[in-house]
């Protein structure tokens, strides 16, 4: 039962972290370097909101905008549950058959969870590497390396981004568990079919032996999360050897 | 992290700061915080809105009627009444019920800071300043409490305890909450369950926070020199410790707010929290959900309120940060 829907969930955790560390480390720089620009006032007014946002809220206003309008409108639209739809269907206007259980079918299915959880996780990290390149970038060795004539993108890049990653590392364990809670959630409001969804279902039925074996399963992954920053945290700081 | 404009003190600025109090800067620091003030107003607005709920809504809590079922806004139903934002499967006018959804709602917030706030400080003051096995004790059960992840724990917890009909709840405790929050004392079971699980788990960021602050400040000659004046540790708490760690408390008693409204709403969503016919921002969108389709304005009743709180709180502890940071203070 567990292990037919471990992939589901960490697919969904995976991809979102992921997604959102790619995303959310430009967007935090940029805001850092162009400091009360246009783009930061947008980007830190965004990530507020996005930080404030329960992520079950987000999920149904993107049903309610993706699924519900976008279907009542007529227009191609995303599916508002579970992992994979019951018989094939067509999407309107584009006219594509998507078969049950495809691969676009269940990336279709896919797109609107991890959308949720990508957010959240851009909002609060973007706003944190925000803070610590601005932090970084009024050293003394970031004017060195300016004052020497190393180019600005290489300053940007080599000397503040690594050292403002090192305090990131850290903060990256305690956000898999909630990530965790997250999916719970996000996993409830679309019925994905994840482990999140089994804790909550194992909840109501008062089904307390799978809840306990879900919340030893968090709770391994956060460790084998506090591992990992462990390692990387060894990685971004050379100062600090793994013995 | 500002988001208003950086401060910059003028000269003359400068000199008014040396003659005024802390509070008086921080206040004014925060007063400058534009974002933060309209914040502060629109929260005040909700809190004064939730608590006249029974004055201003036009219909009483309870009051349903299935021929008047699944109105949309501003209609008008069988008995000649508008509908402001339409009615429910049953007919319960959604306004109405939005209404006194934020009375709970809000209150349950606020309640389960405070209680998490004050357990937090005040073990956190006995632990940093008595240190030895009194810090070890509070200390590892903190850390035991903080091994688990959040949100699972609070959810079985909250199913286990609510669901049981056998947990003693004192008497005077659902009296308190059935009075603060205008509900029977059957219903203001459950909710005061759900407050105690809330606080139960929330005290731990506080109780860090307070700890820390005073390991640092007890090592403050100002600190001995009280001492060797002859004040008992308890003034030397009161006086000394407390005003200084006082301002980052300040600062995460918001996220502790916004966190204890989140986290209710989260519960009462899934079902697990307050149930009804108690109403909340999260029950009253676990309904709308089901209907999502036919009615979309439906989950937009509870969620926005929701939403506009949130961004609120956040906004103000963030006007609060800029305001009490002493950092800033040379700048």
């Amino acid at each position: 039962m567990i292990v037919t829907r471990l992939p589901y969930t960490l697919t969904l955790m995976g991809v979102s972290t992921l997604l959102a560390i790619l995303i959310a480390i430009p967007i935090g720089v940029y805001s850092a370097v162009r400091q009360y620009s246009k783009f930061d006032y947008i980007m830190t007014t965004v990530t507020f909101i996005g930080i404030s946002l329960p992520g079950f809220v987000f999920g149904i206003f993107l049903i309610l905008i993706f699924s519900v309008g976008a279907q009542a409108a007529g227009w191609p639209f995303l599916p508002s549950g579970n992992a994979q739809s019951p018989r094939d269907w067509v999407m309107p206007v584009l006219n594509w058959r998507i078969d049950s259980g495809s691969f676009a079918d269940r990336l279709l299915h896919f797109i609107m969870p991890c959308a949720v959880l990508t957010f959240i996780g851009i909002a609060g990290w973007s706003r944190f590497i925000r803070g610590s390149m601005l932090e970084v970038l009024n050293l003394d060795y970031v004017r060195t390396a300016r004052a020497k004539g190393v180019k600005e993108q290489l300053v940007i890049l080599k000397h503040a981004l690594r050292n403002s990653l090192i305090p990131f590392v850290t903060l990256l364990a305690g956000v898999l568990a909630s990530i965790f809670g997250g999916a719970i959630l996000t996993e409830t409001v679309f019925n994905y079919p994840g482990l999140g969804l089994l804790l909550i279902n194992a909840i109501t039925r008062q089904d307390y032996n799978v809840a306990m074996a879900l919340l030893f399963i968090n709770i391994v992954l956060l460790l084998i999360g506090y591992l990992i920053t462990d390692i990387l945290y060894a990685v971004v700081d050379p100062r600090i050897r793994v013995s | 992290m500002a988001t208003a404009a950086s401060p910059t003190v003028s000269v003359e600025e400068g000199k008014r700061e040396q003659s005024e109090t802390q509070w008086a800067i921080a206040f004014r620091r925060f007063r400058r915080h534009r974002l933060a003030m309209i914040s502060l107003f629109v929260l005040v607005i909700f809190y004064m809105v939730a608590f006249l709920a029974p004055v201003i809504a036009p219909f009483p809590r309870d009051y349903q009627r299935v021929q008047d079922g699944l109105l949309t806004p501003m209609s008008v139903d069988t008995q000649g009444n508008v509908r402001i934002l339409g009615s429910d499967r049953i007919g319960k006018d959604l306004f109405s019920l939005l209404l006194y959804a934020a009375r709970i709602s809000l209150t349950t917030a606020l309640i389960v800071s405070l209680i998490a706030a004050t357990v937090g400080v005040v073990l956190g003051l006995v632990a940093g300043f008595f240190r030895g096995w009194v810090d070890t004790i509070i200390t590892r059960t903190a850390e035991f409490i903080s091994t688990f992840p959040d949100l699972p724990i609070l959810l079985i917890l909250a199913s286990i305890l609510v669901r049981s009909e056998n947990v003693p709840v004192p008497g005077f405790i659902t009296a308190f909450v059935g009075v603060v929050m205008g509900i029977s004392e059957r219903e203001s079971r459950i909710v005061a369950l759900v407050i105690l699980v809330l606080s139960f788990l929330s005290w731990i960021g506080i109780f860090r926070l307070m700890r820390g602050m005073v390991f640092q400040v007890r090592e403050q000659q100002y600190i001995e020199s009280s001492r060797a004046l002859g004040a008992s540790n308890l003034r030397i708490l009161a006086k000394h410790v407390f005003p200084n760690a006082l301002p980052p408390i300040i600062v995460s008693f918001t996220l502790l707010l916004n966190g204890a409204l989140v986290s209710e709403s989260a519960l009462s969503f899934l079902g697990l929290g307050i149930q009804e016919p108690t109403p909340t921002w999260g029950n009253m969108l676990n309904v709308a959900r089901s209907f999502m389709f036919e009615h979309p304005w439906m989950p937009l009743v509870p969620s926005l309120p929701l939403l506009i709180v949130a961004i609120a709180i956040n906004y103000i502890g963030d006007g609060l940060r800029d305001a009490l940071d002493p950092r800033q203070r040379a700048g």
